[in-house]
């Protein structure tokens, strides 16, 4: 075993149709994912949410998102960059939808 | 000849680079199965795990009494008094947090402009591989900034206090199996730390960095 483990290596195990199966249909039905049960170590924990990243990815790709492709999920700097976007512009709708709903100064003084 | 012995080369290594990946995609597998890793050493076999409840109250018992003991001693400092005396001799660590902070911003700039890259156009190609180079070079830069920072902090009560978790965690939590039991490696701290099996420590501690202090998982 290498002393050292690369992100890399863990987004590669990831991407594999395999965990992808495992991990989707896991959510599905309950399966364990590990041997434990809890108690994650930090490689454990850091897989999961690789694995969550990649499922959320391919999901967005099969409804259709025009900025994602097979080779923005397959590049890990592209595919952060697509999340980071996708948040931004959730926070930015958020806030729009929080604005509207706001009643106005001169509503509550007529309340 | 000389074309053809090249290209046999070249293939060659690919196929060895291949062959590693899939090996260490293999046991990158086998080692995500549990939150503990065994492994074997001659006769000996091998144990590290994620520390139990008492293991984790007496860290903190020792890391209190240690952390007292650091206190007393005016040859140690915490980060702030020495980014205050690294001020006074015109060093601005405050400057170097600053710094990343700001970079950090210019990265997440650059990344939304790549993230409006979709499906690959041909023509598309060299902006994309421009916006990643430069992703690239602002995390060297900030990654810089942050190994000078954290070499000029090294001596601190904090870096110490830490260094002392990591070391304690790793006595706590080493065992060998002893006629199918598990029992600790040494008897005490103290053991541990002069220990001469630099192998076992050092296999120690890369598996500790990634069952529990995630400091042996790096991105490239």
């Amino acid at each position: 075993m290498n002393s050292i483990i690369s992100e890399n290596l863990l987004r590669k195990l990831a991407r594999t149709p395999r965990w992808q199966i495992v991990y989707n249909r896991g959510k599905e039905i309950n399966l364990n994912l590990f041997e434990n049960t809890s108690d994650f170590s930090q490689i454990q924990i850091l897989f999961l949410n690789y694995l969550e990243h990649i499922s959320s990815l391919y999901l967005d790709l099969a409804m259709g998102e025009e900025l994602l492709c097979e080779e923005t999920i397959n590049d890990w700097l592209r595919s952060e960059s697509y999340l980071l976007h996708k948040r931004n512009k959730k926070s930015e709708e958020k806030l729009v939808g929080a604005n509207k709903a706001k009643p106005s100064s001169d509503r509550i003084l007529f309340i | 000849m000389e074309i053809v012995k090249n290209v046999r080369e070249e293939e060659a290594k690919k196929i060895t680079t291949a062959l590693q990946n899939s090996e260490d995609l293999a046991e990158l597998d086998e080692m995500l199965k549990n939150n503990y890793v065994e492994w074997k050493d001659g006769a000996e076999t091998y144990k590290v795990r994620k520390p139990n409840h008492d293991e984790r109250k007496e860290l903190r018992m020792e890391k209190i009494k240690y952390h007292n003991e650091l206190r007393n001693n005016p040859n140690w400092k915490y980060e702030q008094q020495i980014i205050l005396e690294y001020a006074n001799k015109g060093i601005d660590i405050a400057d170097m947090i600053n710094k990343q902070l700001a970079i950090n911003g210019q990265i997440e700039e650059v990344q939304l402009q790549l993230a409006q890259f979709g499906a690959e156009k041909e023509a598309d190609n060299k902006v994309i591989f421009e916006l990643k180079n430069k992703i690239y070079n602002l995390m060297v830069e900030r990654n810089g900034i942050s190994l000078e920072k954290s070499n000029l902090l090294v001596d601190s009560i904090e870096q110490e206090l830490l260094m002392m978790i990591n070391t304690y965690t790793a006595y706590l939590v080493l065992e060998k199996k002893v006629k199918d039991k598990w029992v600790r490696v040494f008897k005490s701290y103290k053991e541990f730390m002069d220990s001469d099996n630099e192998s076992l420590l050092e296999k120690t501690g890369s598996y500790l960095g990634m069952l529990i202090f995630r400091t042996n998982i790096k991105d490239e």
